[in-house]
């Protein structure tokens, strides 16, 4: 798992790389518990490279889109692979979290 | 029903990359498609994280023992993989776990039990049973792709 991260003027963008599952999640919770506390509630992630998520992948998504809601920010996905994206459907967060074909069109959805 | 693998780990986490790396060895054998692949690597990986996590009162090393068998599917015109989960744990029914219910607005939505859930949706058939002061879980897919002969 490699998480980089980007700040940018009205959001972060979060790379993620490999495998989220349950050896890989605690140090992805970690990263993104330690953006929020500095006060950043608006987030990409950019799944280009993300090839594998479990439910403790999906956990830490939870987690964080109820930490940054209350302070109006949102999580926003991009570049789902399709395998990913089936799990999204399974667990219902497409009905949670706004995905986007590109990275482009997940920014400007927060202009 | 035809034994493909059996593999066996100890009660920790870093242990399932084992298991995984032993279905994408068999994946082209048999062959499985990448959604098939996936789908019996995930429900792998969320049972046997349940086990590791919550199934032992103590700090122990213990055994789990992966199956793998190939058999027909239920259609017969083509095969199934079956998966036997063995570990001798507190007794523990996964399938007896109360459904989460996935169609909550974000604020009620719970933590946990996404893991079987997902397990259930992704599988055809799954079978709990307890013998022997063990856990024995069997799980099912049935595969797309039709049988040559």
């Amino acid at each position: 798992m490699e998480i980089t991260t980007e700040k940018k003027s009205n959001l972060t963008l979060i790379n993620l790389k490999g495998k989220l599952d349950s050896v890989t999640s605690p140090q992805f919770e970690d990263a993104l518990m330690r953006l929020i506390d500095e006060e950043s509630y608006n987030f990409i992630f950019n799944c280009v490279e993300l090839d594998y998520i479990s439910s403790a992948g999906l956990r830490v998504l939870l987690i964080g889109a109820k930490k940054v809601k209350v302070k109006n920010g949102k999580i926003k996905l991009a570049n789902l692979k399709k395998h990913i994206r089936e799990v999204f459907e399974i667990a219902g967060f497409t009905a949670i979290f706004e995905l986007y074909e590109s990275l482009e069109e997940a920014e400007s959805s927060f202009k | 029903m035809t034994e493909i693998t059996s593999v066996k780990i100890t009660n920790n986490l870093q242990e399932i990359a084992k298991v995984i790396s032993e279905i994408e060895k068999c994946s082209a054998e048999i062959p499985l498609s990448f959604e098939e692949e996936n789908a019996l690597e995930l429900s792998l990986d969320e049972l046997l994280t349940n086990i590791i996590s919550y199934g032992y009162a103590d700090s122990e090393t213990h055994e789990i023992n992966i199956d793998m068998y190939l058999e027909d599917n239920s259609r017969g015109d083509g095969n199934a993989i079956v998966l036997k989960i063995t570990d001798d744990g507190v007794e523990f029914n996964p399938l007896k776990k109360k459904e989460v219910n996935i169609d909550i607005p974000l604020e009620d939505k719970q933590i946990g039990g996404l893991g079987i859930h997902l397990v259930k949706r992704l599988m055809n058939e799954l079978f709990y049973e307890r013998a022997d002061n063990k856990n024995i879980l069997t799980i099912k897919k049935e595969l797309n792709s039709i049988k040559e002969n």
